[in-house]
């Protein structure tokens, strides 16, 4: 027990230097899922149809570890993608599913697929024509946000709406 | 063994662990500290001795001024020690000693415990190496098998994995597995392409150069093949590559995911994980990518099969639990069983070629351990301890374990013993995992 107390203290000296090593390191690269200026930007497309739509009016949704069901924040993002995509009918997307690094390869690509495919399955039940809408997975296999951290795997659980065809 | 929950004192350790657990949900460094504990508990390395080692003495191969014949008497060294048949004897002054500084000195031998002595020449002979090894019986004090093995030139440690597959050949009646290859992914930061070396981490090279994600390589029984999961055509398909002209074509390219690949000990057919009918579910496949039939049906995710070597089942992982874990079946899709219930995760099966381990890994909090069990999901034994370890991938003996793990920070091919012994990193540049062991060629 005694063993295990000293062991204990080391770990706890260690972790609070690689916490305050660790934490400044990390770069926001992504807004947060929802913000105020996302709920926007669809809202201004609908008078302007010969504007092309951007890779931004397209937000991405994001998961809980070892999850696929959409949040009901991740929820309006779709709510406002399906929108973006009603006003231009001739879009098509693929949907890419993306997991973080921990967990197998093969679970991963799965888990990726299914990501990927609840949010088709959410965008067909709004009236998005399934022809327009593909999906692929790249499980852990692509990872955006290279860190071994929360911080980087809750971005990298993710579905991107990425346009093919205008 | 502690660390199944069917045993009772599981219970008690768990209660151990509890008021630890508290400390450590505050501390939001929970897993740090729970390996450190599971390392503390010693867990037990379980009881199956495979082989007891036969001592052998290894004389240096003549001509012995030359740095050739030297490196590769080191070789067959190194490999007779790492196949676990043998204990190569060191020749040092005391040995000298005993031997009265002549080598051939059986009586001295025998006195140090060593039962075999092995020596050789090597020759070049049209172009080509030639080496001629006597194995002898120290007891019986004669030479009981002489055999030649040929080599390319430049190519020493190709020699020297041979000869040593042949004296490993005599004594158990199944080749070496020296002159095994293994395939793994190698990761530069974007593309992800298959790569091969030698089984003791030699002679790294690429197998794919096509600027794609290209992962899960898996080897047809005779090695003659290899299939892998490739992006190369913007969808997840699977690639079978012909190993003689390294030429790949696609192997099933259905809508969705066609990944996990495992070749039956036959090579007739193939399982693999699909979801062309909606979710990821396991399918037998022939040797030109049809389906013979379904496995697993139902909404949760079915993947990662790996056959026994008997052809009759395969283990696989679902999340039908709620959470991954180990399931095995008949290859009809019959006769379901549930084989780990780990708390975490049980993922990655892989049937041992002995038939009776299946290893596979653990999740606890961040990290992967690598354990086997036996084909029942009893008596688990853990065989790494630190960092994440993950994909473990037996040898054709069956008493070796390739696998990945980001110990050092990257993750990087490791092989050890089926105990968990002999830890040895095989690659070191850039990030590579995800690795496969061939057959014996």
């Amino acid at each position: 027990m005694r063993k295990a107390s000293v062991l204990l203290a080391g770990i706890l000296i260690l972790l609070l230097f690689t916490f305050c090593a660790k934490k400044p390191v990390v770069k926001e690269e992504t807004k947060p899922p929802v913000s105020q200026e996302e709920k926007t930007t669809p809202a201004e497309n609908p008078q302007e149809g010969t504007q092309q739509v951007t890779q931004e009016d397209l937000q991405p949704v994001y998961f809980d570890f070892d999850k696929y069901d959409l949040r009901s924040g991740d929820r309006e993002i779709l709510n406002l993608n399906a929108v973006v995509l009603k006003d231009n009918p001739t879009v098509k997307i693929r949907i890419e599913g993306n997991c973080d690094e921990r967990g197998t390869v093969e679970y991963n690509l799965a888990l990726g697929e299914r990501r990927a495919s609840a949010a088709r399955d959410y965008l067909i039940n709004l009236g998005i024509d399934s022809d327009r809408i593909s999906i692929i997975s790249y499980g852990k296999e692509k990872p955006k946000y290279s860190g071994h951290n929360e911080e980087s795997w809750s971005k990298n659980r993710r579905d991107d709406f990425i346009i093919v065809s205008q | 063994m502690i660390l199944n929950p069917l045993n009772p004192r599981f219970k008690i350790f768990s209660k151990m662990l509890f008021p630890l657990l508290f400390f450590a949900i505050f501390l939001l460094q929970m897993e740090n500290l729970l390996a450190q504990t599971e390392i503390e508990a010693k867990i037990s390395k379980g009881a199956i001795k495979y082989i007891e080692a036969v001592d052998i003495a290894v004389i240096d191969f003549t001509p012995k001024d030359s740095t050739f014949t030297s490196q590769i008497t080191q070789v067959v060294k190194d490999d007779l020690n790492y196949s676990l048949y043998f204990r190569v004897a060191k020749i040092d002054t005391f040995v000298m000693t005993i031997l009265g500084n002549d080598l051939y000195n059986m009586d001295g031998w025998y006195q140090l415990g060593v039962q075999y002595l092995l020596d050789g020449s090597i020759q070049v002979e049209e172009g080509k190496l030639k080496a001629t090894l006597n194995l002898a019986d120290v007891l019986r004090k004669k030479v009981i098998r002489t055999f030649e093995v040929k080599g390319e030139v430049g190519n020493l440690r190709a020699l020297a994995h041979a000869i040593a597959d042949e004296v490993v050949l005599d004594f158990t009646g199944q080749k070496g597995i020296f002159s095994t290859q293994i395939a793994y992914v190698n990761w530069t930061g974007g593309n992800k392409e298959i790569y091969l070396c030698d089984y003791d981490g030699y002679n790294h090279r690429p197998l794919t150069k096509d600027l794609s994600l290209n992962l899960s390589p898996v080897w047809s029984p005779t090695g003659v093949q290899l299939i892998y999961t490739s992006y190369k055509r913007h969808n997840v398909d699977l690639w079978i590559m012909d190993m003689n002209t390294k030429q790949s074509k696609i192997f099933t390219s259905f809508p969705g995911l066609n990944s996990a690949a495992a070749w039956s000990s036959t090579g007739e057919n193939i399982a693999v994980t699909l979801t062309k009918d909606g979710n990821a579910e396991i399918y037998i496949v022939n040797t030109e990518g049809k389906v013979i039939r379904r496995l697993t049906f139902g909404r949760a995710i079915d993947s990662s099969p790996t056959w026994s070597p008997n052809g009759k089942e395969i283990a696989f992982t679902s999340d039908r639990s709620g959470y991954p874990q180990i399931f095995v079946m008949d290859t009809d899709g019959a006769n379901v069983r549930r084989l780990t219930y780990v708390d975490d995760q049980a993922d990655s099966p892989c049937w041992s070629p002995r038939g009776d381990r299946i290893a596979f890994v653990i999740r606890s909090g961040m990290r992967f351990n690598v354990y086997t069990m036996d084909v029942t999901g009893e008596n688990l034994n853990r065989l790494t301890f630190e960092g994440s370890n993950e994909n473990p991938h037996w040898s054709p003996d069956g008493l070796h374990i390739v696998f990945s793990s980001n110990r050092t920070g990257k993750y990087q091919v490791y092989t050890m013993n089926w105990d968990g012994a002999n830890q040895k990193m095989l690659t070191r540049e850039e990030e590579n995992y995800n690795p496969s062991w061939s057959p014996r060629f």
